[in-house]
């Protein structure tokens, strides 16, 4: 049975997420949907899945019109989703969790565990005949793959007609993505019909017998018939829908200077070797006033690289050097003594505490400066006219020192969480790591906190940015790390910037 | 800032401060109501002795709630104050008993109560155990051991007459020196709190301590502070106990673990709603005082007493649980 998606628009505050898609899949299939973050895929796979209610347009299985008003009613119609993030628990076994929500019962109270295993069983020799899979152990004792597989299974179990994949692969060290690619192809030959969301390309051009191409909402083509003379080049033209009059890599628009840095400027970072669970980076050479970008695809190990770089205890192994000195496995503690500070994602958990003040959020790294040694004792004049001075300096729109942080706008919560590296210690931080500096930030903030990183690179900071955001890290940085499954693969250069070079590094396409 | 973005935030948060306002100062309102009402309703209620009385009275309770803010304050609970506060009443008449100096049998009665607070912290702190389960079992040992060590008998006998004036004495004959001290120890803990960094730094561990350790600050050392000033204070109290009552009593301490979490609880709703502070916490002793000596004047009977304090703690929870995130655990 197929699934038609039909002029499908899905309308947000402020942003037009999906724009009249129509979408055929069918069954004995896999269909792949590429495009660039943002370009509506997590959307699609919501409405698809019931998660999200379109605005407009409808969806027909066997020609009738249906609607899923919830992800129960998206099952019970037959679509089943395999989510990006983790959905297992972690301490059941694979069987338990296949069957979770649907446990066979003895005596009307009981679980029948004989039966589960049976039935879990069963679901993966029907599917997956040659696969074995430890079903009766506990999943987070499994590897990555396996525990891919048990949630296939899990969504198989409610017998559906459509499955939908999103990124199945990311999170899937490289040996182990190439089994998960042949359980796949067994499905659509067994007459599933699949949708693959993906950011590997090559994935893609290799599974799938169809692709979608979404571009800002908007379907930009459709591969009816992929044969393997398709080329990632081709997919990443397609992507960025160039060819096309007025449609210009995006990047290239605002020229882009190359800074030039001072001759021998002092070396802030020197990473030799350094790894964690999550990343491993050959070499990597800061120096003062420069700035480095780091981009990746999720779960590429950019951002906990990044992290590390505060936090040395992150990494397992290799040599870090901060102004010439070994850091070993110092503390977060005594790197900010060293001089480097960290402005995190998710500022309300990593950066804030919400029912303090602006005055209280801005001192709590830098207090001891304002305050009369030896006992530590608060001077409050001075403290609220130095947060005065970075309300002025950075154009943090609060109405007093004394308003509560959650009352201000994401900009100004953020720059808040820069401005804390500020707080009567100008210039005494060498290093600025930021992770997604603009996250829940609207336009106008961003600029702002893009020409506050510039800055602080001028005055002669070292500054690394991971963001997922391509042109943010195109605007502000010289020059571009990518990582790819948790290695740092490429290095760009910032006259070679453009969106095709970007995602080619971090999906992994030889040049 | 322009004026018209100004006018239209106050516009949109004018509820909510009222709210907030409102919440501020109901419990304040009711400890005046309180008072006015005992001091109207009897004739023995509002007299210079009576209030001395109170404040004596509350000052033991007092120090071992402000003892709890600590705790409170980054967010670590210590359900083992009470048998603290009877570990070192025992203690120090046991070693003032067996021939040692007052001074030192003063140390060591408190050197055991943070002797206590390092081990909770120890095993909050090092091993991972939440704070509640961890005191929670260290006061049942406590407890065990206090009857141990005295044998489930009083001690008296032989304890100096220096010694008792510190529960039993006053200062130029008006102001007894548990109250003193209570006021000693509110003070300089409210200045500790609200005036220096380690102040802020234990408030900052309590409010969110993945953005205190981001900030540098030494989250694993406040926390032990946290804790084991907790327990310290209890042994404060317990010291003073034992001077007022003549006597180390092995189950001495037992009711201040519930009227300690009851003060703290009511100072949450005030001043700033949601977080233990100093001057909240020495209010809502204030207000458990009052209480306790108007309604034992009225000829109430204790365990009435115990059933008007049992039903202010929940509505002192419930207000600060419905307005702002109260989370324990």
């Amino acid at each position: 049975m197929s699934i038609v998606l039909d002029n499908i628009t899905k309308q947000w505050p402020g942003t037009l997420a999906l724009d009249g898609v129509s979408i055929e899949i069918v069954e004995g299939r896999v269909h792949g949907i590429v495009g660039e973050n943002g370009a509506g895929k997590t959307t699609l796979v919501s409405i698809l899945s019931g998660a999200v209610q379109p605005t407009a347009g409808t969806l027909n299985m066997a020609r009738q019109p249906v609607a899923f008003e919830n992800p129960a009613a998206a099952v019970a119609n037959g679509v089943s989703l395999v989510s990006q993030e983790g959905s297992l628990v972690p301490h059941l076994t694979g069987a338990e969790n296949i069957c979770l929500g649907f446990e066979p019962v003895k005596s009307r109270f009981f679980i029948n565990r004989r039966e589960v295993q049976r039935q879990a069983e069963n679901l993966a020799k029907q599917w997956f005949p040659e696969t074995m899979i430890a079903l009766d152990r506990k999943v987070d004792e499994l590897p990555y793959a396996d525990q891919k597989v048990i949630e296939i299974l899990r969504a198989l179990h409610s017998r559906p007609k459509v499955l939908i994949l999103d990124e199945p692969t990311a999170t899937l060290p490289a040996k182990e993505k190439q089994s998960l690619w042949t359980l796949i192809r067994q499905l659509s030959d067994a007459g599933m019909a699949v949708v693959l969301i993906s950011h590997f390309l090559q994935e893609v051009i290799d599974l799938c017998d169809e692709i979608t191409v979404l571009q800002d909402g908007r379907r930009v083509s459709h591969l009816s018939n992929v044969e393997h003379d398709v080329s990632e080049r081709q997919l990443i033209d397609l992507m960025l829908n160039r060819g096309q009059a007025g449609n210009q890599d995006r990047l290239l628009d605002g020229a882009l200077k190359e800074r030039n840095l001072a001759d021998g400027a002092e070396i802030v970072v020197d990473i030799k070797g350094w790894q964690g669970a999550r990343f491993l980076m050959d070499g990597l050479e800061v120096r003062s006033g420069e700035i480095v970008g780091l981009i990746g695809l999720t779960g590429s190990g950019h951002f906990e690289f990044a992290q590390s770089l505060f936090e040395p205890s992150l990494a397992t192994a290799g040599e870090y050097r901060f102004k010439s000195k070994d850091v070993g496995r110092a503390s977060v503690r005594d790197m900010k003594r060293r001089g480097a500070a960290l402005i995190p994602d998710h500022r309300m958990i990593n950066a804030m505490i919400g029912d303090w003040t602006v005055r209280e959020n801005m001192s709590m790294a830098g207090i001891q400066e304002t305050s009369l040694r030896p006992f530590g004792v608060v001077q409050n004049g001075r403290e609220r006219a130095e947060t005065q001075r970075l309300i002025k300096r950075l154009n943090i729109k609060t109405s007093s020192t004394e308003t509560k942080i959650v009352e201000l706008s994401g900009g100004n919560k953020q720059k808040v969480s820069v401005a804390k590296w500020q707080f009567a210690s100008e210039g005494k931080y060498k290093l600025f790591v930021f992770l997604e500096p603009t996250e829940g930030v609207d336009v106008g903030a961003k600029r702002e906190i893009h020409d506050l990183i510039l800055s602080l690179a001028e005055r002669g900071a070292a500054v690394i940015v991971a963001s997922s955001d391509l042109l943010e890290v195109a605007h502000v940085a010289d020059r571009v790390v990518a990582f790819r499954n948790g290695h740092a693969a490429d290095q760009i250069a910032r006259r070679d910037f453009s969106e095709a070079v970007f995602i080619n590094a971090i999906a992994g396409v030889t040049q | 800032m322009t004026m018209t973005t100004t006018i239209a935030h106050e516009k949109a948060s004018r509820p909510m401060r009222i709210g907030i306002l409102v919440q501020k100062y109901s419990t304040l309102a009711v400890l005046i109501v309180l008072f006015l009402a005992f001091a109207i309703g009897t004739d023995r209620f509002f007299t210079g002795t009576n209030l001395v009385n109170i404040l004596q009275q509350i000052s033991m309770l007092t120090i071992v709630a402000v003892g709890l803010t600590f705790g409170f304050a980054a967010k670590e609970m210590d359900l083992s104050v009470g048998y603290v506060v009877g570990l070192a009443g025992l203690l120090a008449p046991l070693l003032m008993v067996a021939g040692v100096p007052i001074p030192l049998a003063i140390m060591g009665a408190l050197g055991a109560g943070l002797g206590v607070g390092l081990i909770n912290s120890a095993l909050v702190v090092g091993v991972g155990v939440p704070s509640l389960i961890a005191t929670l079992a260290a006061g049942s040992i406590l407890w065990g051991i206090n009857f141990m060590i005295s044998g489930g008998r009083a001690i008296y006998g032989g304890i100096p007459a220096e010694y008792l004036a510190l529960g039993q004495g006053k200062v130029a004959g008006i102001l007894p020196y548990p109250a003193l001290i209570m006021l000693i120890i509110v003070a300089g803990s409210w200045f500790v709190m609200e005036r220096t960094t380690f102040g802020r730094y234990l408030y900052a561990v309590g409010g969110n301590a993945r953005a205190a350790e981001l900030s540098g600050i030494k989250v694993r050392t406040y926390r032990v502070y946290g804790l084991a000033l907790s327990s310290l204070f209890a042994a404060i109290s317990g010291i003073i106990l034992s001077a007022r009552l003549g006597s180390g009593q092995p189950n001495g301490g037992e009711t201040y673990l519930l009227d300690g979490l009851a003060a703290v609880f009511i100072g949450m709703t005030m001043l700033r709603p949601g977080t233990a502070t100093v001057m909240g916490t020495f209010f809502g002793a204030l207000l458990i005082g009052i209480m306790n000596n108007g309604l034992n004047l009225v000829g109430m009977d204790t365990y009435v007493q115990s059933i008007v304090k049992g039903i202010i703690i929940v509505i002192a929870v419930s207000v600060v649980s419905r307005t702002t995130k109260l989370k324990l655990l």
